[in-house]
């Protein structure tokens, strides 16, 4: 390969938001290189969930830390289409409500949901999102009757799902595949180590197989991801609001044991939400492998020795919120940066609040037992033994995982609070653009790989329309 | 006997397979991702717990004259699970990395999700 590469557009990353705003800028006629620091895997390369995957298509081999009180244990992706390809594809449409508050606190153009509804409906299409089709599995089934039983709404999530092919919907299935359709070029295992403005050029120099690799474009996206975008804009000196507002969906889970088989091997992922108590916080259902399940229960053995001869009973439950405000800096000769989280106290009880209504609904769903996945945490057999739990979440044993991270450059026309304008322009960028979740002006609750993909759509037909000025 | 750091991984899982009731994954798989993990991991914490490790490892030598790699099965039992409960956050805090992968590698997930 060249010491350089020419292009019209170049896109760093390729998850949702590098995907889409690629596809769309070679499908309009422009040479586009779509850059990936990790490895171009096949969707079916290695066993969803498994340790090969987490090894081949994780950022850092799974292995995230927000430090804290509590810390933020998080995951990201690292593959040729990003989180999409490791996550499970759970889609919702951005909340009208959250969308209003950002155009609100952030004086974010045009982002109303009636505007937005063409680019969700676009993106909709083509990553095939679907409603399972006849009834939920067992495991997610009984998260409905739960809530049921406490006049709780839930609903069915759709995913990114060919359910009449039995197969996951991913970027590296859908708008990748339609980027190469269009001409365009993906670039694997190139790692993009700073940017710079060179007359009316954007140069980034890039570490590809050992080799540095300038790429010279005429417009440039940066869709790394939430970590990763902030670190390589400080790296190149872009610093307004950039990397200071990093936020995450912290989950806290709870395993339940019930009296009958709900873990099926083979069911389909479930998809049982409750959602009635966002913002506050939000409730659902995870895969509850034995291997999950005893990640799950690391802390907690008296459920885990259940395993063995359980694990058919077993399902894994858990609770999200916002909690959780975070910085992005780059450190010294580290590849990585460092990401430290500060907690508003009132953000943590309403996540414990929510393992506590969240152990209700499977205590109300039959459950024979309960084991928050907290460490020193009891194994609990009766909804009456909730009251003995701690009045507020210990921050000792919190163990708070997440595996979306987001809002770490927010966009809008409030200069004091977002580092690109309202379309992902970096302020005083000269053009360069944002095109992943580090937009996202706060949390969603909701998995926020829709609005991802929305709002690069949005800003992605915008650009081209000003041929990126 | 210096203190080494594969060898500490390996009796880490070996001791939390032995734990295990019903695992049916083997410890050198599950040693083998914990340590293919640590080499993926960010560069700038594989140093501090890799001495966090080797301390742990060379934590008996003073009174049983042996690092814990080499100590019986019982006794390396009753040092993990005796930094498990150390009202020291670092001290529980490396156990449960180490113990949580472990139990991630002794649990195979040969079925398909969808």
């Amino acid at each position: 390969m060249a010491d350089r590469l020419r292009t019209h557009v170049a896109v760093i990353g390729s998850g949702p938001g590098g995907a889409v705003t690629a596809a769309l800028c070679a499908e309009a006629g422009y040479e586009t290189l779509l850059v990936e620091e990790g490895d171009d895997l096949p969707l079916d390369a290695c066993a969803h969930f498994s340790g090969d995957e987490i090894l081949r298509k994780y950022r850092n081999a799974g292995i995230g830390m927000a430090f804290g009180k509590p810390s933020i244990s998080y995951v990201e992706g690292c593959c040729v289409g990003g989180g999409s390809e490791v996550n499970r594809g759970l889609y919702h449409r951005t909340p009208p409500y959250v969308l209003e508050q950002w155009a609100k606190a952030y004086r974010v153009e045009q982002l109303s949901p009636d505007l937005l509804a063409p680019h969700f409906a676009a993106c909709e299409g083509t990553a095939r999102i679907a409603f399972l089709p006849g009834s939920a599995p067992p495991l997610s089934q009984r998260l409905g009757d739960g809530a049921g039983e406490l006049g709780w709404e839930t609903i069915q999530a759709p995913r990114l799902y060919d359910y009449e092919s039995g197969r996951k919907q991913s970027m590296s299935a859908t708008f990748i595949p339609r980027f190469r359709r269009a001409g365009g070029q993906v670039m694997a295992n190139m790692r993009a180590l700073r940017i710079r403005r060179n007359g009316k050029q954007w140069h980034a120099a890039t570490l590809h197989q050992g080799r540095e690799v300038t790429i010279e474009a005429d417009a440039l996206f940066i869709a790394c991801g939430a970590v990763q975008t902030p670190a390589l804009l400080r790296r190149s000196g872009f610093r307004h609001n950039v990397g200071n507002s990093l936020r995450f969906h912290p989950m806290l889970k709870a395993v339940a044991l019930f009296d009958r088989p709900v873990n099926r091997p083979g069911d389909p992922d479930p998809v049982h939400q409750i959602k009635m108590f966002e913002p506050r916080f939000g409730i659902g259902c995870s895969i509850s492998s034995p291997a999950l399940l005893a990640l799950a229960l690391a802390g907690s053995p008296q459920m885990r020795r259940r395993i063995a001869a359980d694990a058919a009973r077993m399902g894994i439950y858990y609770v999200q919120n916002g909690t959780g405000h975070a910085r992005v800096r780059g450190l010294p000769l580290a590849r990585d940066p460092l990401v430290s989280v500060r907690h508003e106290g009132g953000d943590l009880d309403d996540l414990y609040d929510g393992l506590k209504h969240l152990m209700r609904a499977l205590f109300a769903a039959g459950a024979e037992a309960v084991q928050p996945c907290l460490p020193g945490f009891p194994m609990l057999h009766s909804v009456d033994e909730l009251a003995s739990l701690p009045g507020r979440l210990p921050r000792r044993s919190a163990m708070l995982t997440s595996v979306h991270v987001f809002a770490s450059c927010p966009m809008g026309e409030d200069r004091r609070l977002s580092a690109t304008d309202s379309w992902g322009r970096v302020h005083d960028g000269d053009g360069l653009r944002i095109a992943d979740a580090s937009l996202m002006c706060g949390p969603t609750i909701a998995n926020p790989q829709g609005s991802v993909m929305a709002i690069a759509h949005r800003n992605a037909l915008h650009a081209i329309e000003r041929r990126f000025a | 006997m210096p203190a080494d750091f594969a060898a500490t991984v390996r009796a880490l899982a070996e001791t939390v397979a032995l734990r295990e009731q019903g695992a049916s994954g083997r410890s050198e798989a599950a040693s083998r991702f914990v340590l293919d993990s640590f080499a993926g991991m960010p560069a700038y914490l594989r140093p501090p717990l890799r001495a966090a490790t080797l301390l742990f490892d060379a934590w008996p030598i003073v009174r049983r004259r042996r690092p814990f790699h080499r100590l019986p099965p019982a006794e390396r039992l009753r040092q993990m699970e005796s930094w498990e409960a150390s009202p020291i956050g670092a001290a529980r805090m490396l156990m449960t990395f180490y113990i949580s992968l472990s139990l991630f590698g002794l649990w195979p997930d040969e079925d398909p999700h969808g």
